[in-house]
């Protein structure tokens, strides 16, 4: 069987729909954080098949998904410090108690 | 300088005492009243010259351009016509009398400089509103004489009574600003590509012109007869919260918690007055549409004026009573227009303005009299201690009972006679109307001036400031009708209409006409309801040995009650109002608690635990992740209903 | 490439990066610091001057390979942007000095005010991107400015997870987009998908599913409901100058993007039935929840918050009928908006400062403790409730309304309507709000505090300049948007 665009695309699809399902039911907010990732991984997936099956010349959806790294790794820094901020206030990262602000 | 083309300075003058008084002179007392006195004064003289050198029949016009961005384009402008004239002077008038007599009613109020500042910025919005070339300029003075209204109701803000009462008059006359707001976006936006080819609509000059355009054209069709209407209908809304028009009469008698002054300049001869003014500038989008918005109209002001009557009946405070007849006189002035004689309501309004502003104005001496005492039960017999307001508040209300030959009379019986030819329902409305007026004007006039002083205060004449300006007021009470009447061929309203043609004139045409229906039943109204106010209320005849009101007040209960109560609309709307605010509190608890807490996290989650195991851990899950959920249901949704 | 174009054109862009290094220098010396907010204020009014200059009669210029573009639309939103958020800069020099280091406030909030200036110009789906990222990513530093305060925290990671959900929608809308016409460029993109449309060969779900996807990223930066559940959260748990900063100028940035992705490079039928229907949820969302906010006795911050999902809701309706007029409309109302929601967030930041409370209840009686901040902010919230006194706000929804209302499609009339009705709504807690500070009593937290002195104050002078400059819109605000219309003729260039 030959692998085409639509395996990969199926692939991302897949990711997307595991790193959402992560997003929504994780209690830990560093599983939360790795969710996102995955997301965007499955995103990047995305570009590079596209740049790869109708795109060979100009590569642009390759380029695409390595600023799309860039960025996620911004992202998750700044998570990160945060996490580590609240842990420091609160001695707990359990995102089931990040509710005190409500309507 | 009195050229037609500086008519706009009229407007002016005020605008620039109220900012020399707000930001200059408020500390000095004399200069601040003198410099919004002479104000107004110059305005009254300057349209008084327009009013003898001002002959075309063509109105004048300027225009500026305000708005203009692609085919969307509005002006600013000056109008000066006939009628415009006509309000102009009563306005001028009525607020340089009012102007005069503050100086004496407000002479101990701390916020003296502050209310002639008002005085001023008001006066200015609503000259400003007179001389309106097109229906948006008109809505911006409209919204301005509005919240200069929403301000002098609560100048007194310290009394709750008083904050209550102008933020229900704001939020009423919003409701009706919305409708006026959505008829003016209509307007424009349904007849701006049929009916011409620029905003002619807009223009009051050119409203007649665009509608003979539109018929010419078929664009009545195009637009449809239905939208017509609608739009003719949703401006008189604007007209029903500022006129007090039944239902959204309510916040008028409210207003009488401002100072009597201002009870008498806006909420009796001007500012309430606009609606009716609007109104007859834009008749002819409501006459087109033949019965529909114009019968609508005459049924509104023949209802208000036959409910706003039976509640004045009642009422002890003698402020209030008066507002209740100001808006049963609005509503005579309504149901002119309805009945397509825009004229005869302008006629109204002008001779209105003078003795229901005398009227108030006699009140407020009455109240400085009795030492700020307001209930009529608290007082009888004024006439011994203050002759000229007495005078001049029986002269005021022989005017507004319908005495023949007084202002009042003239006015009043043409708008009753022009009900007779088109509607018989309204004409009896009309007239029943006229014998409450009679009845409750006299029951006002005999409780305050007549029998003896049941009060604790000590009543005195109040100084010239006071009495100067009811005296004045009353020579137009009882004579300007006369320029309105068919003994002197109709001169008033022959000003206002060029085309104005009436059955007869003269004597024997009056005479001719008091032998017909239309003729004596206002005057046997008249009468009747003056005898019958005589008997009880100064004769004190009885009935199974009981006073005839007492009498009435026991056998009729829900009725007394009824118009004590004001029939109970403040009640109503209170009632929806709570009952909606309680629903939308309802409804979002709901959705908060079941929908989102509930359904999407616990319903889910209890879901989850019978069939997915993992999914349990939604239970756990906070609000953060609610909301992505949330936004991805949104999401899912807007896909999924093209799909399907 | 051309570099002097591209300096000229981008040289806003190189004073705020330079002002950005400038204040992280100078915030390193304990002397300097306080010169930190002149410095990020000053920079941000030269750019703004700056890019007022650098439209070339109407021109439209490309550069950086076609990823920027500089027509009309781009300079007036660059001016608007960099303007408000020097009006900001100076309203929140005194209210950060609560916080421990103030100073490094400023490098932050300068890139985020970059990424949303570039945002104005952006041609290209990976500029946007990017943009975007230097936008939120900041912005969620500025939220989680308040290090010790546990709502602090709170909102940011709100911010943060919610933002990170929406980008990943946005890029996998773009992966679509990328993947049907193999370019980022905005103008290919632009050209291809309308040449596939033509020839029908784009897959209806396909463009259904592009169309969802760009509506749910882009609704989230406009807090558009229902992708606005953060903004409330956000609003209330982040410092005042942050939720000022968030409320205007990510907002106009979320705009710009909006009128350039759906105006010019992905339109179809399924587009304007989405956006309208947000639209209408948000008026009602806003308006509805917003009286709860006043019921509940909530907080100031978050009533603004929901009031501005409903403004965002007025927006939108004139995002639906995308023409001329409906465009200049729009960029009249977001400029009043900017002006009436700076003036009256510079009120709040005062009065949170004063007493540190941003209850409602709290707030009544200030025209008798503050008449002046009082004053300005019963302005604002009048032009918010778009009554006409000084009538910016009013000649803004007028003009939204009417334009929009006679756009020829054929559900706007009662768009419009819905609008006006939520709007008529609204004013129940604009009124509120307004009769709390004009008659009552001082609250007991006022009370405490002394009177309004003469003393000179940058959040004072914030708050008036920023009504001043409504004033000057009413009287003026005409011939600007005659100006607007006619450079709308070369606008968004594609």
């Amino acid at each position: 069987m030959e692998i085409g665009l639509t395996h990969y695309l199926t692939l991302s699809a897949l990711l997307f729909s595991i790193g959402l399902f992560g997003l929504l039911i994780s209690r830990n907010a560093f599983r939360i954080l790795m969710s996102i990732e995955i997301m965007l991984n499955a995103v990047n997936i995305n570009f590079v098949a596209f740049a790869h099956y109708v795109d060979p010349l100009a590569i642009k959806g390759q380029v695409f998904s390595l600023f799309i790294m860039a960025i996620a790794a911004a992202e998750v820094a700044i998570g990160l410090a945060l996490l580590l901020l609240i842990y420091r206030n609160r001695v707990n990262i359990d995102i089931a108690s990040f509710d005190s602000i409500k309507w | 300088m009195t050229n037609v083309e500086n008519a706009w300075l009229i407007a002016l003058y005020p605008l620039l005492s109220a900012v020399l008084i707000m930001f200059f002179t408020h500390k000095s007392r004399k200069i601040s009243m003198g410099i919004s006195i002479a104000a107004v004064a110059i305005g009254f003289i300057h349209s008084l010259l327009l009013f003898f050198n001002f002959h075309g029949h063509e109105a004048y016009e300027a225009n500026f351009n305000w708005i203009k961005a692609g085919d969307f384009h509005l002006e600013i402008g000056l109008l000066v016509d006939q009628l415009g004239i006509g309000m102009l002077l009563t306005v001028t008038l009525v607020s340089l009398l009012v102007q005069i007599y503050t100086h004496g009613y407000m002479d101990e109020d701390k916020g003296y400089t502050r209310f002639y500042s008002y005085l001023s910025l008001f006066t200015f919005s609503m000259l400003g509103l007179v001389i309106s070339t097109n229906l948006f300029q008109m809505y911006f003075f409209w919204e301005l004489v509005g919240v200069c209204s929403f301000l002098l109701i609560g100048f007194w803000w310290h009394k709750p009574s008083a904050a209550h009462a102008c933020k229900k008059a704001f939020v009423t006359n919003r409701v009706g600003d919305a409708g006026f707001l959505i008829g003016l976006i209509m307007l424009y936006a349904f007849t701006k590509d049929f009916w011409s080819v620029d905003i002619a609509t807009m223009s009051f000059t050119k409203i007649q012109e665009a509608i003979n355009f539109a018929i010419a054209n078929n664009g009545l069709e195009v637009v449809g007869l239905v939208s017509v209407t609608t739009i003719g209908i949703l401006i008189f809304m604007g007209a029903m919260a500022k006129s007090a028009q039944f239902p959204l009469h309510i916040w008028l008698p409210d207003a009488m918690e401002g100072p009597t002054p201002i009870s008498a300049l806006i909420h009796a001869a001007t500012m309430v007055a606009a609606g009716v003014y609007l109104m007859v500038r834009v008749f002819p989008i409501c006459e087109i549409t033949g019965s529909g918005a114009l019968s609508f109209i005459a049924w509104i002001g023949g209802i208000t004026a036959i409910f706003a009557a039976t509640i004045a009946l009642t009422q002890n405070d003698i402020k209030k009573a008066l507002a209740y007849s100001t808006c049963s006189q609005l509503g005579y002035m309504i149901m002119s227009v309805g009945l397509g004689a825009p004229y005869i309501a302008m006629f109204h309004l002008i001779t209105h303005a003078m003795f229901k502003a005398m009227l108030f104005l006699g009140s407020g001496s009455v109240i400085l009299g009795c030492h700020h005492e307001q209930d009529m039960r608290e007082m009888g017999g004024l006439r011994k201690y203050m002759p000229i307001t007495a005078i001049t508040f029986l002269i005021g209300t022989l005017s507004i009972s319908g005495m023949p030959f007084f202002s009042g009379f003239w006015s009043k019986d043409m708008i009753i006679a022009k009900a007779y030819e088109v509607s018989p329902a309204l004409f009896w409305i009309g007239t029943i109307t006229a014998l409450l007026t009679a009845f409750y004007m006299f029951r006002i006039y005999f409780k305050t001036f007549e029998g003896e002083y049941r009060g604790h205060a000590h009543p005195h004449e109040q100084p010239l400031a006071v009495t100067a300006p009811l005296m004045v007021l009353a020579i137009p009470s009882v004579i300007l009708g006369l320029w309105g009447s068919p003994l002197m061929d109709y001169p008033l309203l022959k000003y206002f209409n060029h085309h104005f043609h009436a059955h007869g004139t003269g004597l024997s045409f009056f005479i001719h006409e008091l032998t017909q229906p239309m003729g004596y039943l206002p005057f046997l109204a008249f009468v009747f309801g003056n005898l019958g106010a005589y008997l009880i209320y100064v004769k004190g005849i009885t009935m199974q040995d009981k006073a005839v009101n007492v009498y009435v007040k026991e056998k009729f209960v829900p009725l007394y009650e009824g118009s004590v109560n004001k029939w109970y609309i403040d009640e109503a709307y209170e009632f929806v109002i709570s009952l909606c605010m309680s629903f939308f509190r309802i409804t979002w608890k709901f959705f908060e608690r079941v929908v989102i807490e509930g359904i999407v996290i616990n319903g889910l989650a209890w879901r989850g635990s019978e069939f997915v195991g993992e999914v349990l851990k939604l239970t756990q899950s906070g609000k953060v992740q609610s909301y992505i959920l949330i936004m991805f249901l949104g999401l899912i949704v807007s896909v999924l209903i093209f799909m399907v | 490439m051309d570099w002097s174009i591209v300096s000229k054109i981008l040289l806003p862009e190189f004073i705020v990066v330079f002002s950005i290094i400038l204040t992280i220098l100078l915030s390193l010396f304990e002397k300097t610091k306080k010169y930190v907010s002149a410095v990020a204020t000053v920079a941000l009014a030269i750019a703004s001057f700056v890019a007022s200059q650098t439209g070339i009669g109407g021109d439209v210029t490309k550069i950086l390979n076609s990823a920027f573009i500089s027509d009309t639309l781009c300079i007036y939103l660059r001016v608007l942007i960099y303007g408000v958020a020097a009006l900001i800069a100076m309203a929140s020099k005194k209210y950060l000095d609560n916080y421990e280091s103030p100073a490094e406030y400023y490098p932050i909030f300068l890139s985020a005010t970059l990424g949303a200036g570039f945002l104005a110009g952006v041609n290209d789906f990976l500029t946007l991107f990017i943009g975007l990222e230097t936008l939120g990513l900041s912005a969620i530093l500025l939220a989680s400015y308040a290090r010790k305060e546990k709502k602090s925290n709170e909102s940011a990671l709100k911010y943060l997870l919610t933002a990170a959900s929406a980008t990943s929608l946005l890029l996998l809308a773009m992966s679509f987009i990328y993947g049907v016409t193999a370019s980022t460029n905005f103008a290919l993109v632009a050209s291809r998908v309308a040449q596939l449309q033509s020839i029908g060969v784009l897959s209806d779900k396909l463009e259904i599913l592009i169309a969802a996807l760009l509506v749910a990223a882009i609704g989230f930066k406009l807090a558009a409901a229902p992708f606005h559940n953060w903004s409330p959260d956000v609003y209330y748990g982040a410092p005042t100058t942050t939720t000022l900063f968030l409320s205007v100028v990510s907002k106009i940035a979320g705009f710009a993007v909006a009128i350039r992705v759906f105006g010019t490079v992905f339109h179809n039928e399924f587009l304007l039935p989405l956006l309208a229907a947000i639209a209408v949820i948000s008026i009602v969302v806003g308006n509805f929840v917003g009286i709860i906010q006043v019921i509940s006795r909530g907080s100031i911050k978050k009533l603004l918050a929901y009031s501005s999902i409903a403004q965002s809701g007025y927006l939108l309706v004139a995002l639906t009928s995308l023409r001329l007029e409906s465009v200049s409309s729009l960029l009249l109302y977001i400029t009043i908006y900017a002006l009436m929601n700076t003036a009256a967030f510079a009120c709040v930041i005062h009065f949170e400062r004063e007493t540190g409370s941003d209850n409602i209840f709290d707030m009544a009686g200030l025209l008798q403790k503050k008449p002046m901040m009082a004053i300005v902010f019963v302005i604002a919230l009048f032009n918010l409730a778009g009554l006409p006194f000084i009538p910016a706000g009013f000649i803004a929804k007028f003009f939204l309304f009417a334009t929009a209302f006679s756009s020829g499609i054929t559900y706007a009339p009662y768009l419009v309507i819905i609008a006006l009705i939520g709007s008529v709504v609204a004013l129940f807690y604009y009124l509120y709000v307004a009769k709390l500070v004009i008659v009552d009593a001082p609250s007991h937290k006022l009370q405490s505090i002394p009177d309004e002195g003469p003393a000179f104050d940058f959040t004072k002078l914030t708050a008036v300049l920023s009504t001043a400059l409504l004033v000057i819109f009413s009287v003026w605000g005409m011939d600007f948007l005659q100006g607007m219309t006619e450079m709308a003729i070369y606008r968004i260039g594609v």
